[in-house]
């Protein structure tokens, strides 16, 4: 051998941090990687509960009927049946468990009906719209259609 | 603004402290689901495929999905910030397109063309396109965004480092940077509800049944019913992104 | 946050026609310009260095190690304007500990620290070992333990050892090209891998990378000899400076000619974007694309360039030439980098309208910080040059 141990030894020293490097690295790798990373695929397991785990708002129409029996009944005999009943009153499961504590909003008519039913030229024209300024302007549309069976 | 976490606690602290209510719900397996625990261990990941079907000759412009949406994920108010939108279009005689999205639709659609001659018009509803092969996950340089077993695209909000890779790879625009937890953000298909057997917000409030989600692997989901009984069409099918939310009477200016 | 939100309702008062609601917020600022930016140019000095040393091009020699040294301080900067714009940069060693290998950006850890490390340090050791070990013996106080920290306390410079520090380090250089074509390729891998941006997706936008990172390292490298020369108040070589522009008109040839075949691909092929692209090009790109980019950052400093070949130019003519050819090539790569970056984000990928993005004087992702981190590493490089003389054999000679 043409060359003797001292005159690679700065660069066994070079080879020596290096090694060192690596190996620190692997050691906060195993470290820091989360328990449950590579449970499905590559990504965190719990990350999929805890998307599972966030809290809900809306309760879901059927969570409705156990307490406002008589107006579910009325309307899904209506021409509203297909509305979901926090369509109009917004998220209600904080309500449904606690009725008396969380109220929820009676939607006035003024920013309600306007939003399905407002002539639109671009709405589909199998839908009923009604022209505001001409249908009985300045009157409550509740005054007489009831929301829950509105014709 | 809240934290889907801490609000969560918070309502499952409530209803420990109303025990005795809790009784009455548990009659109701939903509820419990819904609100007694985090996970529903009922549900099983594997005989599970989520697709979702948007029937835009129904869709009426109410918006009423984009503010479900954004109550039910406490999306950001401000008008940047879209988990699902809705896009009004309208093709006039000359073959000029008009397409907008005020506020993403959220407060409904003004008679904005009443003057104009239309000839063509639809109202049309976009979410995030939880493709078969998400460009957005490949992109992801820590695994931070992930498709699920069931086929749902999630983001993991206490990895993601925001990087917004995954927001250029989209090519539906469906993600933004959320503005608070600065990590990308984008539809789940409610991915906590529909796990428990709960629609999706913006499937919960549609008034005339233009958006339906269900298990692909189950024959006679409603979702497998829509796919077999109408002419289907996905967002920019030449980019091989496979998207599972499936489109009736799509128009060529749609994209 | 409320900043951000301010920000984003003035854009919403400039878009122009149809774009997706959440894609009013442009996502990579002025930072993630820079990025590209400051990697080219350490790819590209690298590749001067690697001329003498590998190439056999002697005529470079003097700008070897200020090659090297230039190369390094920009990639210690490199990172930062990463990590600044970064959601959560506290979440950045993720990229390392789980990497998602289709992720082109994942590879950024690893491509970043084999080529700082096991490149461009150990190569700049190397050569400089004999220099760190004489300062070792010869300097004071602390400035003495930090130059035996640095030879690692093994103060052999034998010519055997010498001998075996040189084949070492040519070996380094040989992997270190390679290296730097990987770097900046893949910087241009991250941008033309997006299907979804047909601005940026096309398979020749890692090879315009590696060109247009040749041409900015090398101009400033040129650059740099000339600034230090004025002031050291040596004479500057002009051998050395002709053959460095040279290779910059050659390199400059491919890199424009690459980028012109994009653009006619682009013409001739007039895809579903196109309209969109056109619109983008003479619209809101046409001063820093048309006009800064390719005229004055490109066809200026080619002419320039060509002209020195071409004809017989005095030497007090050529310096300011190649002094200004180089400043109009380092402003034209970083308009060609804006472009590509801002550019690819202002059109909707609805293909139907435009966002805006305007450049924050202050603020996290404003001027200053970008100010900053191109300041930066030229400080890092007078600190290096302290450190270590890349003169010392030239004078010694
Ligand atoms: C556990 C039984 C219960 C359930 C489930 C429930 N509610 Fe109620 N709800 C009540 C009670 C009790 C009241 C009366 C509260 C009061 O007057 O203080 C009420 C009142 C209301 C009111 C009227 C508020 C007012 O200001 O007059 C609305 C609207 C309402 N509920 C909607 C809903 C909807 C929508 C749902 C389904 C998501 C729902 N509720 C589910 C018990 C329930
Ligand atoms: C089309 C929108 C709409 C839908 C759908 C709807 N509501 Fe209402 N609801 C209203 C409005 C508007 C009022 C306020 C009526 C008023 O002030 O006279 C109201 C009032 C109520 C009230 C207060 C008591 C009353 O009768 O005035 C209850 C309880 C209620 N709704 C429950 C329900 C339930 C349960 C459903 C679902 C089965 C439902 N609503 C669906 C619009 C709606
Ligand atoms: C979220 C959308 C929505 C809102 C809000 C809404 N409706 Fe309706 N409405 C519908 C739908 C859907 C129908 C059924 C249309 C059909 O049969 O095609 C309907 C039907 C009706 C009809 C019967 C029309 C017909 O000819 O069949 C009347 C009247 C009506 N709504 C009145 C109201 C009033 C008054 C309000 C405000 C309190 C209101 N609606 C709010 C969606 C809505
Ligand atoms: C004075 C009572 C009255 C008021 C107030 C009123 N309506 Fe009506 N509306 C009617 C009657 C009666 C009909 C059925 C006859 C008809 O088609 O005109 C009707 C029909 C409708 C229809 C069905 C139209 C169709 O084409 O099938 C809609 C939708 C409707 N109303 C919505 C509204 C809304 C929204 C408001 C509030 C702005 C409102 N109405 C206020 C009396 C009223």
């Amino acid at each position: 051998m043409k060359y003797s141990y001292k005159d690679y030894k700065h660069l066994l020293r070079l080879l020596a941090i290096f090694l060192l490097g690596v190996g620190v690295f692997l050691i906060a790798r195993a470290l820091f990687t989360p328990a449950s990373f590579g449970e499905f695929g590559h990504y965190r397991g719990d990350s999929l509960r805890e998307n599972m785990g966030f809290a809900a708002e809306y309760a879901g129409m059927a969570a409705c009927k156990k307490c406002h029996e008589a107006v579910y009944t009325k309307k899904s005999k209506s021409k509203h049946k297909g509305l979901s009943c926090e369509t109009c009153h917004g998220p209600a499961l904080r309500h449904s468990l606690e009725p008396k504590k969380e109220k929820i909003v009676k939607p006035g008519s003024k920013d309600l009906c306007h939003l399905c039913h407002s002539i639109n030229s671009v709405r589909r024209k199998d839908f009923p719209q009604v022209d505001f300024k001409k249908h009985n302007p300045g009157e409550d549309c509740l005054a007489c259609h009831d929301s829950h069976d509105p014709l | 603004m809240k934290y889907n976490r801490k609000e969560f606690l918070k309502i499952a602290g409530k209803f420990v402290l109303i025990g005795g209510f809790a009784k009455i719900l548990k009659a109701n397996k939903l509820f419990a689901a819904v609100a007694g625990k985090p996970v529903n261990k009922e549900y099983d990941i594997k005989s599970n495929l989520w697709g979702y079907g948007i029937d835009i000759s129904k869709c009426i412009g109410c918006g009423r999905c984009v503010d479900a949406c954004k109550k039910e994920n406490n999306v950001p108010k401000e008008p940047f910030f879209f988990r699902t939108w809705v896009e009004r279009y309208g093709i006039l005689e000359n073959g000029e397109v008009k397409v907008d999205s005020p506020n993403g639709g959220l407060n409904g659609f003004t008679d904005k063309y009443k003057d104009e001659k239309l000839v063509k018009k639809y109202f049309v509803p976009k979410i995030c396109n939880h493709c078969e092969h998400p460009p957005c996950v490949q992109v992801c340089p820590v695994g931070a965004t992930y498709t699920t077993p069931d086929g749902v695209t999630l983001v993991d909000r206490k990895y993601c480092i925001g990087c917004r890779y995954c927001i250029q790879a989209c090519p539906y625009g469906a993600r933004y940077l959320h503005p608070k937890l600065h990590v990308a953000d984008k539809c789940s298909l409610c991915y906590h509800r529909i796990t428990k057997g709960l629609l999706p917000a913006c499937v919960e409030v549609c008034p005339v049944k233009a958006r339906i989600v269900g298990n692909l692997k189950d024959p006679n989901s409603e979702i497998k019913k829509f796919l077999n009984a109408n002419d289907i069409q996905v967002l920019k099918p030449h980019l091989g992104t496979k998207p599972k939310i499936y489109y009736k009477g799509m128009d060529k200016e749609i994209f | 946050m409320d900043e951000i939100i301010r920000v984003l309702f003035e854009y919403l008062g400039k878009v122009q026609g149809f774009i997706y609601p959440n894609e009013i917020e442009l996502h990579w600022s002025i930072l993630i310009v820079l990025y590209p930016f400051i990697t080219g140019l350490v790819a590209g000095a690298f590749i001067l260095a690697s001329l003498e040393r590998v190439f056999n091009v002697k005529e470079v020699k003097p700008t070897y190690r200020l090659a090297l040294l230039t190369a390094l301080a920009f990639l210690l900067i490199a990172p930062m304007p990463l990590n600044i714009h970064l959601g959560h940069p506290e979440r950045a060693l993720e990229i390392l500990f789980t990497p998602h290998l289709s992720s082109a950006m994942a590879i950024f850890g690893f491509v970043y620290i084999w080529y700082l490390m096991v490149v461009l340090v150990v190569e700049i050791w190397l050569d400089y070992r004999k220099d760190i070990v004489i300062l070792a013996q010869s300097e004071k106080g602390i400035k003495k333990y930090i130059y035996q920290a640095m030879a690692l306390w093994s103060y052999n410079i034998s010519p055997e050892a010498l001998e075996l520090d040189d084949k070492i380090g040519k070996f380094v250089t040989i992997i270190g090209v390679p290296s730097a074509f990987l770097l900046h390729g893949y910087v241009g891998f991250i941008f033309g891998s997006i299907k979804a941006n047909p601005w940026w997706s096309s398979p020749l936008m890692p090879v315009i990378f590696i060109f247009s990172a040749m041409v900015s390292g090398i101009a400033l490298v040129m650059l740099i000899y000339m600034i230090v020369s004025w002031l050291r108040k040596v004479v500057i070589d002009m051998n050395c400076l002709d053959t460095i522009g040279r290779y910059l008109l050659y390199a400059f040839i491919i890199d424009f000619s690459l980028e012109t075949l994009d653009l006619i691909h682009r013409f001739y092929e007039s895809n579903e974007a196109f309209g969109a692209l056109a619109m983008l090009m003479s619209g809101k790109l046409h001063i820093s694309l048309l006009i800064v980019q390719i005229a004055l950052g490109t066809l200026v400093p080619i002419t320039l360039l060509s002209i020195i070949q071409l004809i017989k130019v005095k030497p007090e003519i050529r310096k300011p030439m190649y002094f200004s050819a180089g400043m109009l090539t380092l402003i034209g790569i970083f308009a060609m980098r804006w472009n590509v970056v801002i550019g690819g984000q202002l059109f909707s990928k609805s293909f139907r309208g435009f966002t805006t993005y305007k450049l924050e004087l202050i603020g996290k992702e404003g001027l200053m910080t970008a100010a900053a981190l191109i300041i930066l590493p030229v400080i890092i490089l007078a600190v290096l040059i302290y450190l270590f003389p890349p003169f010392a054999k030239e004078t010694g000679e």
